[in-house]
């Protein structure tokens, strides 16, 4: 089985060391930093504006070229977080509580330095794992039918409330939304057009570029220029980028438990990048011997996070490739972009596309190499970024989301809907109303009605299915277990600190 | 509405948001047929999900009106008007009016959401952000735009 997989990866790296996938790989794990950097624009709304861009690509270039964006954006956030106590991604905020500290006393450069070997560790571990265990989960999906499939998406979407901000009713009723805006258009199974009013464009269904880029890239856009908050730079000196032998035996030990918690966080459905550096950051709080430092530039809590982020950020891509469910926002948007370049994701991408499926795995290697090696020379020039005031990076951020939007399908239509879902995403923040349930809803809406229907053809409308089937009752019981932990006050209590920190 | 009943502000708007996609949904998705649980209609599943909608919407605004309190950052006009309304110009400029207006348009209004906008900073900003779109889209991509208005 080694041997096969030792193969397996072999005929990945053939597939990812061409010029032009090594270019791609480049240009999304430099893009992915640049807007890790860069606070106000994250890894979804970047994904989803480059998307109709990326079409002209082959597939494998595209995904390798939409994956760097992903990883990179961890190592980005991290770089901020650290220098100016800004996180630029969600994810990042754990590095801050300690990262900074380091920063203002000058060590900055160690705590880069770690952050960047602990998220290279972990990237090469997460690349294994999913090698290991994809292939195996694979063929075990393949006895997967609707109901299963459905029970699946409950647990995925029950997940995704974990990681939701703010009351579970509201994160549950922003699922809703997803749904039901993901079912509008053409029904597959009768040919009624639902809620298109006549409107050709909704046929197909609302575009799903135009919801991402409304509700995570406009939204964010206002609501910045609303605070006007000022951006400081404090130790934009970095003396030092090496961290000395004593740093290195302090944080190993963070960085093998960080990448351990990452890569299981990252595989559970609504697992990613965030929940793993904040519980990782708690695990390395617990164990140290003298908790008291935490907070006040503890190393191992710069490393232990921003391994956990990483390796979930690669474990994430496990439920897509092998079950065809995507696990956040993010890999929501992985799969339009393979559903786009005509690859069903599911159990058979493996067999179907052993390239493209080992291509991308071994070019999550291949990029967090690159990452280590361009990032840490160009610490400066990403911080020197930072000095790019707001008011001359939002018209360009804006000008891409409408190119992005309109290149699509040519149609100043969608570009309307984007107003339309910019002014809803502004509507949720205010009203505190995550919208990161509600994309991943709007995916899985139309694959849940179809799954649903199905099963409930094949039982003769008996809702029992669920239930008799054993796979599908795993997957729903552990659905009701973590809502009930979920509903549970003290659990809340802690969730709530967790976002709060 | 008085400013003192509503002690729950987050939740109060929040669930009227709700409320209104799952009236929308129940007004015009009822119109579609529903079928039955074994053989689900177009309609079955976006009711369903209406009326659950419209449910919880009611809840949320019903009880922020005795539990929790919350309240809602102030609102400001501008960012709102000059983005969306820079986004609505893009939109109706692109097909008729081609890329390099079109660009133009919403790179020079958006800068105004900002109150410290300058005249000259916005308009330089967006002939360099036409030009830079013109390269970098249709040259070196070669994404199908008309460049000129038509």
């Amino acid at each position: 089985m080694i041997e096969n997989i030792f193969q397996a990866l072999g005929l990945g790296f053939s597939a990812v060391t061409t010029p032009e996938n090594l270019l791609f790989c480049l240009i999304g794990t430099l893009l992915g930093t640049l807007i890790g950097v860069l606070p106000g624009i994250g890894p979804v709304a970047t994904i989803a504006m480059l998307l109709p861009i990326s079409f002209g690509l082959k597939p494998l270039s595209a995904l390798i070229m939409l994956a760097g964006i992903y990883y990179g954006a961890q190592y980005g956030g991290s770089t901020t977080s650290i220098l100016i106590n800004l996180p630029g991604e969600a994810s990042s905020v754990a590095t801050c509580l300690d990262g900074y500290q380091m920063a203002l006393r000058g060590r900055g450069g160690a705590a880069l330095a770690v952050a960047a070997l602990g998220s290279f560790f972990a990237g090469c571990v997460g690349t294994l794992l999913i090698a290991l265990f994809a292939p195996s989960l694979a063929s075990f999906s393949q006895q997967f039918s609707s109901p299963e499939y459905f029970s699946l998406m409950v647990l995925g979407l029950i997940s995704a409330i974990v990681l939701a901000h703010g009351s579970v009713i509201k994160a549950v009723a922003m699922i809703w939304v997803g749904l039901f805006l993901g079912l509008i258009g053409t029904d597959v199974n009768t040919g009624v057009a639902r809620f298109t009013f006549e409107i050709p464009e909704l046929a197909d269904g609302i575009g799903f570029v135009p919801v991402a880029v409304g509700l995570f890239g406009l939204s964010e856009i206002i609501l910045n220029l609303e605070r006007e908050q000022e951006r400081r730079l404090v130790s934009s000196k970095i003396s030092g980028l090496w961290p000395t032998a004593k740093d290195l035996r302090d944080s190993w030990a963070a960085v093998v438990r960080g990448t351990l918690l990452g890569s299981v966080l990252g595989v559970l459905p609504g697992g990613g990048g965030v929940i793993a550096s904040f519980a990782s950051y708690t695990v390395e709080k617990r164990l140290a011997k003298d908790p008291s430092r935490f907070g006040k530039g503890a190393i191992e809590g710069v490393a232990g996070p921003e391994s956990a982020n990483n390796a979930a950020a690669q474990t994430s891509f496990i439920p897509l490739l092998t079950l065809g469910i995507p696990s956040n926002a993010v890999m929501a948007l992985m799969m339009g972009a393979m559903i786009i370049q005509g690859i069903a994701p599911g159990p058979n991408v493996i067999q179907d596309h052993p390239q493209l499926f080992w291509g991308i795995i071994t070019s999550m290697w291949v990029g967090n190499l690159m990452l280590v090696v361009t990032n840490l020379p160009l610490v400066g020039v990403w911080v020197s970024l930072l000095r790019v005031p707001y008011r001359l990076l939002f018209p360009a951020i804006l000008v891409f989301c409408c190119i992005g939007v309109y290149s699509l399908n040519s149609s100043a239509f969608e570009v309307g809907c984007t107003i339309f879902f910019g002014l809803l995403g502004y509507g949720f923040a205010k009203t505190g109303c995550d919208p990161a349930p509600l994309l991943l809803g709007f995916v899985l809406g139309p694959l849940m009605e179809e799954s649903l229907r199905r099963a409930m053809l094949i039982s003769r409308g008996d809702p029992m299915v669920f239930i008799h089937r054993p796979i599908s009752a795993v997957l729903l019981i552990a659905s009701v277990l973590l809502l009930v932990v979920l509903i549970l006050p003290a659990i809340r209590k802690k969730r709530e600190e967790a976002f709060q920190e | 509405m008085d400013r003192r009943v509503i002690k729950n502000r987050q939740d109060f708007y929040g669930g009227l948001i709700f409320l209104a996609f799952g009236l929308f949904g129940l007004t015009f998705g009822t119109g579609y047929a529903l079928g039955s649980i074994s053989r689900m209609g177009p309609g079955y599943l976006p009711v369903v999900l209406s009326a659950a909608l419209s449910a919880v919407g009611a809840f949320l605004s019903f009880r922020a009106l005795v539990f929790g309190e919350s309240r809602i950052e102030p609102c400001r006009w501008r960012p709102l008007v000059f983005i969306l309304g820079s986004i609505l110009a893009f939109a109706a400029a692109i097909s008729r009016g081609g890329v390099v207006l079109a660009v133009f348009l919403v790179a020079f209004l958006s800068a105004f959401g900002n109150r410290h906008a300058r005249w000259a900073e916005a308009l330089l900003m967006a002939v360099f952000m036409a030009g830079l779109t013109v390269l970098l889209f249709v040259k070196l991509l070669g994404l199908p735009f008309s460049v000129w208005p038509r």
